[in-house]
């Protein structure tokens, strides 16, 4: 063991009887050894100088109002990151909606200039328009009309969720009963099927 | 070493719900958490807080004490760890800040000492306290100030008593060469 392990041990008291009794011999024989002995005995005594300093008191009958008062305010403060949290969440799941979510009812622009034609190059709006001189079933062709017949079925049987046995009950099969159906037709209801037509063909919804 | 059966009494009181047990609780032990938070920070203002810190964590666990050790022993742990994450979060703070912190709060004017003479000795320890690694400070602190064995010691930090025995003779033999060079004591 070090020479200044074995002081700090004598000092401290921590060596054994033996080792105590070998410790003061050779203590006694060495003048060196005895001075750096007297260095860490004039410390250690020097420390405990530092064991009962006189303090202002009032410090210690302050400490627990302070506690008490940096406790309210850290109760106080608690509910602000869990309010802070929750308003952050519901912003980030409104803006999720708004961006990433489609709009469901989402209607053709009135003003938006979709023009579908046939084959032979007639606007389909014209074709379905009452007030146009093309509303005529005799300028539609028979493949033409049981074209549409077959695309109105179609819309028809989705829309209402039918089975196509149920949809012969109630809806036209031959161009003649077509011709009777576009007579029926006024001008909103016109519309309406054009915008579902421009939705289910051109759309793709 | 403190009163174990008061000790059981006042945390039994406590958690029960008398509030008055807690403040007893502070009064006893508030100068020790403070002496041994002082020591190992330097200063009074680094102190406090740890003070303050230990108060919080001390109100928020008592109820779960269980007395598998005495309570002072319990409360000195509790002084010890948060007086280490203290100065490690302060050596952090030191390095992404320009001005000495530690220098600027070792020769700040607030303290509670009254003696100014008594002051310029402790503030020559410090200074040489603040120059060893930090678990050689603690056990140094805890031998010569709290008068505690090394086992005691131990049970505290955790390390050996081998370990502690080896920081102890470091420290005392690096905090006397300091303190000399500064002046004598």
């Amino acid at each position: 063991m070090k020479t200044y392990k074995k002081i700090i041990e004598y000092l401290d008291d921590q060596l054994s009887e033996s080792e105590k009794a070998s410790f003061e011999k050779e203590l006694n024989s060495s003048p060196s050894l005895q001075s750096e002995f007297l260095q860490y005995k004039k410390f250690k005594e020097s420390l405990s100088g530092f064991k009962n300093i006189e303090v202002d008191e009032s410090y210690f009958i302050d400490t627990i109002p302070k506690f008490r008062t940096r406790q309210s305010l850290l109760n106080r403060y608690k509910t602000l990151p869990r309010l802070a949290l929750s308003l952050s969440t519901l912003l980030t799941v409104v803006l999720i909606l708004v961006i990433f979510i489609p709009r469901s009812n989402k209607v053709v622009a009135p003003n938006k200039v979709v023009v579908v034609v046939d084959s032979n190059g007639v606007d389909f709006s014209t074709l379905l328009d009452p007030n146009s001189d093309n509303f005529n079933l005799n300028y539609i062709s028979s493949s033409e009309a049981s074209h549409y017949d077959s695309l109105l079925n179609s819309m028809i049987t989705k829309s209402l969720d039918l089975s196509p046995s149920e949809l012969s009950y109630i809806a036209p099969n031959n161009n003649s009963d077509l011709s009777g159906l576009l007579k029926n037709i006024n001008e909103k209801e016109a519309d309406n099927i054009y915008n579902e037509v421009l939705k289910q063909k051109i759309l793709g919804r | 070493m403190p009163d174990t059966k008061d000790d059981f009494e006042l945390v039994n009181s406590f958690i029960s719900g008398n509030q008055s047990a807690f403040n007893k609780i502070v009064l006893k032990y508030q100068q020790k958490i403070y002496w041994h938070a002082r020591r190992m920070t330097g200063n009074h203002l680094d102190a406090d807080e740890v003070v303050q810190e230990v108060l919080i964590v001390l109100y928020k666990k008592l109820k779960d004490f269980q007395f598998k050790s005495s309570l002072y022993t319990w409360i000195y742990k509790i002084t010890a760890t948060r007086s280490i994450n203290y100065l490690k979060k302060r050596n952090l703070k030191q390095i992404f800040s320009f001005e000495d912190i530690e220098a600027k709060l070792i020769s700040s004017s607030e303290d509670i000492l009254k003696d100014i003479e008594t002051k310029e000795k402790l503030d020559k320890l410090e200074k040489a306290l603040q120059k060893v690694p930090l678990r050689q400070r603690e056990v140094f602190i805890m031998r010569n100030f709290d008068e505690m064995s090394y086992e005691e010691i131990s049970e505290i930090t955790g390390v050996t008593t081998g370990g502690l025995k080896a920081n102890y003779f470091h420290a005392m033999k690096k905090i006397m060469e300091l303190v000399q060079k500064d002046e004598n004591l």
